[in-house]
């Protein structure tokens, strides 16, 4: 008896039209699907909807690095050695130029730090294997360039006696200006092993050559030239390997580079020297300050939608 | 009437084949609803018929169910060549083409003042109500936009590609962009990798960016099992021959395909600057009887060329959407692509395989594809994919967009002006000086041309058209 009770409780079909809604509802009821990234089926979302999944695969900065102060300052140094150098170099000239440069003690001097600077080269430089056929090639080239320069200081000294003083002293802070600009200061700093700045040490030849025409006597211009030749083609290897060696020496060697050169442009021009002063300041501390200001701003972003990068580039 | 299966994220993992319910719109034939309202809209770009190409199709489809939904839509794009004044296409779609000198590349210059007096005369004559610009790179979407913001109509801007950030013309793109979309205006991406990139790119709020994907013309890309050589297992690929296509990839896997799979064959449509390096390619390793290049295939002969084949082959760099591999599963072909941009998600694991923009990695999966597609049905993916993407379900989804937009009140002027104040300090001073300057030539425009003057344009008879049109049908 209960039995078909129950039975046909259950074939009795639902009347009103609310009960029908509520037991479709339950029926379908179902907990929204997550919103997948997908285009081709339809979603229960909006088209404008935003998942909290929006912009995960968004990476910022992977490849930018914060740099601090003291790094930024010790790489700066190698611009203010390179112009303290410049600066020096024109001093010296002018010396020369009015005559008041003691010529015995400039080339006694020039010597020893010739010697003292090849000295320290092979101290300092790494994987330097110490052979006698290596010190052979050096003072081959040396005495090859030496020779070469005395041959043709009376050459050079007459070489731009149709110009007038004015067009070369522009020139030459042109050049000098170029040289600055164009030096490989990425090798000067360490960080690259091989010097490679063709357009700079031409220009600073040329810059020299043509101060070294203006002056007296042949010898006058030997002396010069030679000088020109270790500052702007020996010495940035040395500075190479100082900086590599050691911070401190490098942070030295600035120092002493900047007081000499302040020290024999006071002699000249106390305005001059001051505005040099500030220059270096604003060079050495104030840019990296600047550029650490500006650090907040790198924003490199890299996500999906980047083109892919391929290896091998067919040309 | 179908029954909509219960389907989990793992069944969708799997790669068996799993009946994936479809857009409601298609499976019950519901689409052609009648619209809340009826919208007079213009779609400005540079990029239109008579040139070829996917944003001229996408808008030409779009405007024809548009049309179709009771719509009035006009399209205004730059003059090409003696081609300018009014132009009629089908079902009374009319065609602007007004003189704006062109730039390479499709484009044309950017100008400040000389469109406004030709802009503010067709949108006001025409009485139109939505403005409609399409392609970040198209000059002239951008001045239709801002030119409709301005005098108070409302705007949508589709995006149809990807861009970066890092150059210069990059970011340039970028700041223009933002700049024309300062004003309420909504952006439509094809892809969700768009819509990511574009709120990065314009600084835009992501509520105002809505996704709505492309379509194509399925029923020209039909399979054609016949055409393709049982003998060979054929792998096309039509492509510009250019760096962002991925050519590069392309000439280093081909030789280790061919040689892993002894019967393997492909066939090159396609033609551009590194077309040389794959006939090097097919010189080095002697590969003449296995690498065919077809040169520039037309578009009319596409089809044509994909039911030779039974894989197909992307290897672009860099894709927002990829119309492509839905013309080639259209055809019934495997799909294998690079995973870039927006590639992953137009289609469901059982049509498509990736792999990372790599030589050895395409080649594999390309090798494993050569398995897979023996099982493939072409007549199934067929039908699958046009359950997938269907132009009338994209301009109901716009519809949609356009319905948001007409809700939004319309700021007065202090509050326009104030959106200008993105860019910096100076950026800012100088965006709303702009801004001052170009309310100031409108008024003059107002002044000499008064709105009250402008002859309304006649529309288009569009639904006695169609309705003789459906009785000679019917007939």
């Amino acid at each position: 008896m209960s039995l078909t009770q129950t039975n046909q409780q259950k074939e009795e079909p639902k009347e009103t039209p609310q009960e029908k809604k509520a037991e479709h509802k339950k029926k379908t009821e179902q907990k929204k699907k997550p919103w997948r990234k997908i285009l081709y089926i339809q979603q229960d979302y909006p088209d404008n909807h935003t998942d909290k999944s929006f912009l995960e695969f968004m990476v910022l900065n992977a490849t930018a690095r914060r740099r601090s102060f003291g790094e930024l300052s010790l790489a700066a140094t190698s611009i203010t050695q390179e112009l303290s150098i410049v600066l020096l170099f024109i001093v010296i000239f002018f010396h020369s130029y009015n005559n008041t440069l003691p010529l015995v003690h400039f080339v006694v001097i020039n010597s020893i730090l010739i010697v003292l600077g090849y000295l320290m080269f092979l101290y300092f430089e790494e994987d330097l294997e110490i052979t006698f056929d290596l010190i052979f090639n050096h003072l081959k080239t040396f005495f090859i360039v030496f020779t070469a320069v005395f041959s043709l200081s009376s050459v050079l000294r007459t070489l731009t006696k149709a110009i007038s003083n004015d067009t070369i002293w522009a020139l030459t802070i042109f050049l000098f200006c170029l040289h600055l600009f164009f030096q490989d200061y990425g090798y000067l700093n360490g960080f690259k092993d091989r010097f490679f700045a063709p357009f700079s040490l031409n220009a600073a030849i040329f810059g020299s050559v043509i101060l070294a025409s203006r002056l007296n006597s042949d010898f006058y211009v030997f002396v010069f030239l030679a000088f020109s030749f270790q500052v702007f083609a020996l010495s940035p290897l040395l500075r190479h390997s100082i900086k590599k060696f050691s911070n401190e020496f490098q942070v030295l060697l600035t120092a002493l580079l900047f007081a000499l050169t302040f020290g024999l442009i006071v002699t000249f021009n106390a305005l001059f020297a001051i505005l040099f002063f500030f220059f270096v300041a604003f060079i050495n501390f104030g840019s990296p300050l600047s550029l650490m200001a500006a650090q907040k701003w790198k924003l490199f972003i890299q996500g999906p939608w980047d083109c892919a990068v391929v290896e091998t580039v067919h040309k | 009437m179908k029954k909509e299966i219960e389907i989990t994220l793992e069944d969708l993992e799997n790669e068996e084949l799993v009946q994936i319910p479809k857009r409601k719109s298609i499976l019950t034939g519901k689409y052609l609803k009648k619209p809340k309202k009826r919208y007079r809209i213009a779609m400005i770009t540079d990029f239109f018929y008579p040139s070829v190409g996917g944003v001229e199709t996408h808008i030409f489809q779009l405007s024809q169910c548009l049309i179709k939904r009771g719509h009035k839509v006009i399209v205004i794009t730059h003059q090409y060549g003696d081609r300018n004044g009014i132009r009629f296409m089908t079902n009374g779609l009319k065609i602007y083409y007004i003189p704006k000198l062109r730039a390479p590349d499709k484009s044309s210059f950017p100008t400040l003042w000389n469109n406004t007096p030709i802009l503010r005369d067709i949108f006001l004559r025409e009485k139109i109500m939505i403005v409609h610009g399409h392609q970040e790179i198209s000059v002239l979407a951008h001045e239709g936009v801002l030119n409709a913001r301005e005098l108070g109509i409302k705007a949508v801007f589709t995006e149809h590609s990807l861009f970066g950030f890092n150059e210069i013309h990059y970011i340039l793109v970028n700041k223009g962009l933002m700049y024309s979309l300062l004003d309420g205006v909504h952006l439509i991406c094809v892809s969700n990798t768009t819509k990511e990139n574009a709120v990065l790119r314009t600084a835009l709020s992501p509520y105002l960016v809505s996704v709505i994907p492309n379509a194509t013309d399925f029923s020209r890309f039909t399979p054609d099992p016949t055409q393709s050589d049982p003998n060979w297992i054929t792998i096309v690929s039509i492509t510009r021959l250019m760096y962002r296509k991925g050519v590069d990839l392309m000439v280093d896997l081909i030789p280790i395909v061919c040689k892993a799979v002894p019967n393997v064959r492909f066939i090159i449509g396609g033609d551009g600057p590194k077309r040389v390096f794959i006939e090097m390619m097919i010189e080095k390793y002697d590969l003449q009887d296995r690498v065919k290049l077809l040169g520039f295939v037309k578009h009319e002969n596409v089809p044509n060329v994909l039911v030779q084949g039974n894989i197909f082959l992307n290897t672009s760099l860099t894709e927002s959407f990829c119309i492509a591999i839905l013309e080639a599963v259209s055809c019934g072909l495997y799909v294998v692509a690079t995973k870039v941009g927006g590639v992953p998600e137009v289609l469901p694991n059982y049509m498509i395989s990736f792999a990372k923009p790599n030589p050895e990695e395409l080649a594999q999966k390309l090798i494993e594809a050569t398995e897979k597609c023996k099982d493939v049905d072409p007549y199934f993916f067929h039908k699958e994919v046009r359950e997938m993407y269907d132009w009338h379900d994209i301009a109901e989804r716009t519809e949609k967009v356009y319905d948001d937009m007409m809700l939004q009140p319309e700021r007065p002027l202090f509050e326009k002006l104030q959106y200008h104040s993105r860019g910096g300090t100076w950026g800012a001073l100088f965006n709303k000086l702009i801004f001052m300057l170009r309310l100031i030539w409108l008024f003059i425009l107002e002044v000499c041309f008064p709105r009250d003057q402008i002859h309304y344009a006649v529309d288009f008879p569009t639904d006695k058209f169609l309705k003789m049109k459906k009785k000679k049908l019917n007939n």
